[in-house]
């Protein structure tokens, strides 16, 4: 059979059949500035956050082994005081680096220092188009200000740039003028509208949820703009977390994917091959849509972006179905339907 | 400098890795993603800012099955179209203050 992927899937495929860290999200502090209630981060006290020597012999390993990209965030990445000799280490290594930050502590000379790392891109959060609400949701007076300014700072430089949004109660009705903002200011806009629970199980984030009304009247535009690209998951539920994707926490344990509670182990006892073989990534890796109880006749497949890390969360059960995902498959078929409907004629 | 002395070295803006023998490169200004094909992989790895165009080429001819003309013909061309591109460079072109 003639090979149909081009040159890059393929490289990505051979990384998942080759269990490759081809891409690690890594929580380098769970220390922050802010104060966001829907945040999923606890910070562990009496734990160790893991010393810039520790992360620069696990990027030494991580290179060796495949690893491409680089995800950085937090917490706040820039709260630690040797982030920017973490991160001129990775790239020194060759390592492609995404940046995820609240922006806040960014001013010009560690944008300066950022367009020097040369990253991929740098997300920045944004949770309103005007103080009142970004600054009531980070629970920190002035911080929508300095996000803001960050992202100019950024684009100043030619550093690309996200402007990266979670949509719930709070800011449902800043969606639009956030879009139109980031816009602006030359930033590509990304949003999410699943909130997920604390890594302490807590589910009280979770409240802040959107409403299936809420997410239709949100969406409704989305999916008539987007029409097919929509419809485009076929059956496949995969996911590539623990195939070619592992999530770091500042402590060093290695979850498949940053939703995990369940760690495979923790580099500074285990190494990174013993844990792609844990129990838990194994398992991960060998799930099938068959196993899958609820999901595997249900019509909303094709929309549907299920999460096992928030299916263990909310129901404990690894097979199980979330309410947050299924709500959101929900309401985009009904969107996908309406639009679908013949006109209706004139009586 | 003669063609054979040039010492290429990847770019330090760019991010890199080989998997099974294939490099995938990236240029994050450009956010272009190159996959390189076997020998071309050998001789992105090879750049590393040490060895001229002989010595990559003397290595390449040694692991694969390719004569000295058309590893050395090749291996220029390829690291010229990679300097185009602005993934590698060589040493002392096109800097300042560098190679007096």
């Amino acid at each position: 059979m003639r090979d149909s992927l081009d040159p890059y899937s393929r490289i990505v495929k051979k990384t998942q059949d080759m269990l490759i860290p081809f891409t690690v999200h890594w929580e380098l502090t769970y220390h922050c500035n802010l104060q966001c209630p829907h945040c999923y981060v606890v910070p562990q006290g009496s734990r160790k956050e893991l010393s810039y020597g520790e992360i620069a012999a696990i990027l030494d390993d991580l290179k060796e082994r495949g690893t491409l990209y680089v995800v950085f965030s937090g917490g706040e990445i820039l709260t630690r005081k040797d982030f920017f000799d973490i991160a001129r280490y990775a790239r020194n290594k060759g390592v492609a680096l995404r940046l995820m930050t609240n922006g806040t502590l960014i001013d010009e000379a560690v944008a300066d220092q950022i367009k020097d790392l040369c990253p991929l891109s740098v997300e920045v959060s944004l949770y309103g188009s005007k103080p009142e609400i970004h600054d009531l949701i980070t629970a920190c007076p002035g911080s929508f200000e300095r996000s803001l300014k960050a992202l100019r700072l950024l684009r100043e430089r030619s550093v690309r740039t996200v402007a990266k949004s979670l949509i719930m109660k709070q800011n449902a009705t800043e969606f639009r003028r956030m879009k139109k903002l980031a816009r602006e200011i030359g930033s590509q806009f990304l949003y999410d509208t699943v909130i997920i629970p604390r890594v302490d199980g807590s589910m009280e984030p979770c409240r802040n949820r959107l409403g299936r009304e809420e997410l239709y009247s949100l969406l409704y535009s989305e999916v008539q703009e987007k029409g097919n690209d929509w419809d485009s998951r076929g059956n496949d539920l995969s996911c590539s977390a623990g195939l070619n994707a592992i999530s770091i926490s500042p402590y060093g344990d290695v979850y498949p994917c940053m939703g995990f509670t369940e760690s495979g182990g923790n580099l500074s006892k285990n190494s990174l091959s013993e844990i792609l073989h844990s129990p838990i990534f194994s398992r991960i890796r060998s799930i099938t849509l068959s196993e899958l109880r609820e999901c595997k006749g249900c019509e909303l497949i094709q929309h549907c972006n299920r999460c096992p890390a928030l299916a263990v969360m909310e129901t404990g059960d690894l097979l199980g179905s979330s309410q947050a995902d299924c709500l959101l498959a929900g309401v985009i078929r009904s969107i996908i339907d309406e639009k679908r409907k013949p006109a209706t004629g004139e009586y | 400098m003669k063609i054979e002395e040039r010492i290429p070295i990847k770019s330090p803006e760019t991010a890199h890795q080989i998997i099974d023998g294939e490099a995938v490169v990236i240029t994050p200004g450009q956010m272009m993603v190159h996959v390189l094909n076997t020998v071309g992989s050998r001789i992105w790895d090879l750049a590393d800012g040490e060895k001229n165009i002989q010595d990559i080429v003397k290595i390449v001819t040694e692991e694969f099955d390719v004569s000295y003309e058309t590893a050395f013909k090749d291996a220029v061309e390829f690291t010229e179209d990679l300097a185009e591109k602005e993934i590698l460079r060589f040493l002392g072109e096109g800097e300042e203050g560098e190679g007096g």
